[in-house]
């Protein structure tokens, strides 16, 4: 092949190559990104469960995407032998469980059928490795009582009003930091609502002045709320205290109280926004705030 | 499960089998003096090897276990190694004496490149056996059935499952994951059968181009940017079928290109087990065989018409091609016999509306097209072609998307390809004009990748369809390399060098680019390697649904692995976006395998209204009562169903324990 085919030839290799890298330089980002996120991850927890300063069992365990009742601890399960189980049983008393920097005793549960050890970060429960009944009991008692974030205050006003909105969705959350999803990572339990404003419907049964605090995280800088309806005053306003990092996106907390006036039949609360949060990608459009708690008591 | 006795009895039966394999080997070969080509059929006879007990002990004896597969294979290999024990021959000395030349001639640019490959084995062997099975595809049909075959001891006809697929696929592959499995009943293993193939690619390309006389070290650096292709990175860490089809079907024309060179018919013969394993691999590897065989003969004409008009080597060419088809169908032909008999078509369940575990109902369901109709209506296809051809440029440039398995709107043929495979494509097309080119033995390869290249090109377009095409990347750098060697640009300094340049670079990128581990919270990647192995398993790996992930995935470890599991399944859609035929049935097993699914076909059993929302019918309880499950889950994919009966209780959206079933 003579030197002008060769290097013609060559060119036409390089190019293509050089075109490669050029079209694809935008991996070079994601590959570094992929690199960092490895970085930041943490090592399982350990559980080390002792009898007095015997060690009996020791498991890794993952960070848990349930959390209790109380959406505050995570709730970790580990199933241990019968044989283990039994003389955890025996000697409760003297048992204790660390996590980390950790240590606490246990209690017992559903007639000596679970072990839980309340750490700062988990709920631990140990449980006889076969035991579904148990195991179903406890996951189903769990998902029953999972906290709403609407809380009415007094028997005699509960039994009273009914709370809805068709402008928030679902409850969801806590969710953890490394939550895949970042609109989600790091939430609280609570719902989205969406700009420009969220009517809140409170259904009575009879007249009452009530005073309804309304906690929530706005999801965009600079961000007013007003409040319409049945609203007699608005005692307190913190707007837009300092900000808090969730996951990897900035909020605004806000705590109001409002007052209003219920009339017998459907009262409204309106809460309208300033601004909210422009789509972007796979995000929902408009989301403004995260209701994290409405709580109603009669003033 | 991984205690030393397991080890000792894998070593054992592996190694026996490999070197009853490497003994056979060098009797089909005993005319030939080529370490690289002994080396790569030495993999294909024990690749054929383990297929074939698995294949005998489960369909034939049905007795499928540690023991008989265990016991089967130490006899078949005590037989062969009996016989054949002579002509075996070591690898150690040739290679010893190639790496002893390139440090003599300080060839630190292949020796670099031998560490980088090094680096990237070891770093695959650690995915394998740290990280779970995962991948969409993996989850409802390739590891599946390797599952039911080991709780049943045996590769029943059909499996009683939703999924047409499972019934339908040719699975070659999870006959060698179910292989990987059995020593420790735990599946650390499973895809291992991937990355030996992709290893195997590198022999398979080093022998091709060294029939070409391309030199050592240049053979090897080629077959290392070979190994280095991204699809081929990316496949040998799971455990999908395309690899293992692609470099077997490659290694097939290896030695069909030995055999228009040597015109040594065992070179044939040991083609047609390489072929016979690809067809085992994939329901559209008869494809690959086709095309590979019509341009063989097409070569073997060009080169000598002479044994085609006359009468007597006519009848022998015939015969030995005809005892080559019956080695590659006798390998992987079992599949498409058993879609013949059960469904009355080659390509079984697929497409089926309902699968059933009895074939009777099937057959009403059943229409009178076989594969090779499917293949001819779809021929007419040229919107197909067109929209390949438009995507063509996007896809092999890689730039429509993140590198990843499922390969969404890109090749996954890397760097290597841009630079010597589009070369190599033109270098064909000008080799149809100069006849010492075309005539070459090697030019098998290069038409037989441009043809079926071409043939996919018609039949199939979709934002996967590059996955099954790594063959075109792996046949086309070889050529590539070979022609660069013809042409003197591999012996001149300024193009060596920069030929050398183009491989390293290409190298590093794919290295630095495949190197994390993919569908997972990389955030949670360190805390994942060091839990306890138990907690490692494909549901809490898998970071699939960051939307719609079932919270049950979480509770599952907890619960006893022995504890069966009810799944409600379909073929249709509950939610908008849901996939139609797939169900994701593999992460409700623990890495023992020792957790038993039901299906249950939503249609027999629930009552669902718009709102997702499903009353029990009594047949559905009736069947749980009477299998002992109280685990249900109605999460068909993503998205799980409610379901409202007072005596199922609901732990975790989609998953309910129905307490009566141990009453």
């Amino acid at each position: 092949m003579s030197a002008i085919k060769r290097n013609a030839l060559l060119l036409l290799m390089l190019l293509p190559l050089a075109a490669y890298f050029i079209v694809n330089d935008f991996k070079i980002d994601e590959a570094v990104r992929q690199f960092q996120a490895v970085q930041s991850g943490e090592a399982a927890s350990k559980a080390s469960i002792f009898i007095d300063d015997e060690l009996v069992i020791s498991k890794r365990f993952a960070a848990s995407e349930i959390f209790d009742a109380k959406s505050q601890r995570q709730v970790v399960m580990l199933a241990v032998t019968a044989k283990q189980f039994e003389k955890l049983s025996i000697n409760k008393n003297r048992v204790s469980v660390r996590v980390a920097e950790n240590s606490t005793s246990v209690q017992v549960l559903s007639g000596g059928k679970l072990l839980v050890a309340e750490l700062p970060v988990v709920r631990l429960f140990i449980v006889r490795d076969g035991d579904k009944g148990t195991l179903a009991g406890f996951y189903w008692q769990q998902q029953k009582s999972k906290k709403n974030i609407v809380e009415c205050v007094g028997d005699k006003l509960c039994n009273a009003i009914r709370i809805s909105s068709r402008d928030w969705t679902n409850v969801e959350g806590p969710y953890l930091d490394t939550d895949l999803n970042v609109n989600k990572s790091g939430l609280p339990r609570g719902r989205w609502v969406f700009g420009p404003k969220t009517v809140i419907k409170i259904e009575a049964l009879r007249a009452a002045k009530v005073a309804v605090l309304v906690t929530m995280l706005g999801a965009v800088a600079d961000q007013t709320i007003s409040f319409s309806g049945a609203v007699t005053g608005v005692r307190t306003s913190v707007k837009n205290t300092a900000a808090v990092e969730l996951g990897d996106k900035r909020f605004y907390p806000k705590k109001n109280i409002v007052e209003l006036q219920l009339q017998r039949g459907v009262n409204e609360l309106v809460i309208e926004y300033s601004t909210w949060r422009k789509s972007t990608g796979n995000e929902a459009t408009g989301l403004a705030a995260f209701i994290t708690a409405v709580k109603i008591k009669e003033i | 499960m991984t205690s030393i006795p397991n080890w000792i009895v894998f070593i054992l039966v592996n190694g026996l089998a490999l070197y009853s394999s490497s003994c056979l080997a060098g009797y089909l070969l005993r005319r030939n003096t080529q370490a690289s080509l002994a080396l790569v059929a030495s993999g294909i006879i024990y690749f054929v090897h383990l297929t074939l007990v698995v294949l005998v002990l489960g369909v034939i004896v049905s007795k499928l276990n540690v023991v008989t597969v265990s016991g089967l294979n130490v006899l078949v290999s005590l037989t062969l190694i009996n016989y054949f024990r002579r002509y075996c021959q070591s690898f150690w000395r040739p290679i010893k004496s190639f790496f002893c030349s390139l440090i003599a001639q300080r060839d630190i640019f292949t020796l670099l490149v031998i560490f980088l490959f090094i680096v990237q084995a070891l770093i695959l062997l650690l995915k394998v056996v740290w990280l779970p099975p995962h991948v969409w595809d993996v989850f409802n049909y390739h590891l599946s059935p390797a599952v039911e075959w080991y709780q049943l001891e045996k590769i029943p006809a059909v499996i009683d499952s939703p999924v047409g697929r499972i019934n339908g696929a040719t699975l070659g592959i999870t006959v060698l994951s179910y292989w990987f499995f059995i020593f420790f009943r735990d599946d650390f293993l499973v895809e291992l059968p991937s990355l030996l193939w992709a290893l195997m690619l590198v022999p398979v390309s080093y022998a091709l181009l060294r029939q070409s006389s391309v030199s050592q070290s240049w053979s090897m650096k080629f077959a290392i940017v070979i190994f280095f292709l991204p699809i081929v990175l990316m496949q040998a860490v799971t455990v999908k079928d395309h690899l293992g089809l692609n470099v077997s079907f490659v290694a097939g024309l290896l030695f069909l290109v030995a055999y228009l060179m040597r015109k040594d018919r065992c070179f044939l013969f040991v083609a047609a087990m390489a072929l016979g394993l690809s067809l085992g691999y994939k329901i559209a590897a008869p494809i690959h065989v086709l095309v590979a065989a019509l341009m063989f003969v097409i070569l073997l004409y060009m080169q000598d018409k002479q044994q085609f008009l006359d009468k007597l080597q006519r009848i022998a060419l015939v015969k030995n091609i005809l005892i080559a088809f019956v080695v590659s169908f006798s390998i992987g032909g079992y599949w498409y016999v058993k879609n013949l008999i059960v469904y009355g078509r080659l390509h079984g369940a697929y497409g089926l509306k309902e699968v059933s575990a009895t074939a009777a109902p099937l057959q009403e369901n059943s229409q009178a097209v076989g594969a090779f109709e499917a293949v001819v209506s779809k021929a007419s296809d040229v919107d197909f072609f067109v929209a390949n051809i438009k995507n063509f440029l996007p896809r092999v440039f890689d730039y429509q998307g993140y590198y990843g398995t499922d390969l969404v709107h890109i090749s996954g043929f890397g760097p290597q390809f841009s630079a010597f495979g589009l070369a190599a494509i033109l270098m064909v097309f000008a080799a149809l004009f100069n006849k010492r080119l075309r005539t070459q033995p090697i030019f098998l390869l290069g038409a037989t990748g441009v043809i079926l290249f071409t043939v996919y090109m018609v039949l199939n377009f979709n934002v996967n369809s590059y996955r099954i095409l790594s063959f075109m990347p792996m046949i086309m750098i070889v050529y590539a390399g070979v022609m660069l060697h013809q042409g003197g640009l591999l012996k001149e300094k300024i193009s060596g060098i920069t030929i050398n340049v183009m491989l390293l670079v290409s190298i590093v990128w794919c290295l630095i680019q495949i190197m994390p581990p993919q569908y997972t919270n990389l955030q949670r990647l360190k805390e994942f390697v060091s839990m306890d192995s138990a907690y490692r398993t494909s549901a809490t790996f898998t970071k699939w649904f960051s939307v719609h992930r079932p919270t049950f995935y979480q509770l599952l470890h907890a619960f006893p692995a022995q504890e069966p599991i009810a799944y409600i399944s379909k073929r249709g859609k509950n939610f908008p976006r849901e996939v139609m035929e797939d169900t994701w049935s593999y992460p409700y097993y623990d890495r023992n395998w020792r957790r038993k699914l039901t299906y249950v076909r939503q249609p027999d059993y629930l009552d669902c209204n718009k709102q997702h929302v499903c009353t029990v019918k009594p047949e559905l309880k009736k069947l749980l009562s009477e299998k002992r499950v109280a685990l249900l889950s109605s999460c068909k994919v993503n998205r799980c169903l409610k379901i409202l009966d007072s005596e199922f209780f609901e732990m975790a959206p989609g998953f309910y324990y129905f307490r009566a079933a141990n009453k």
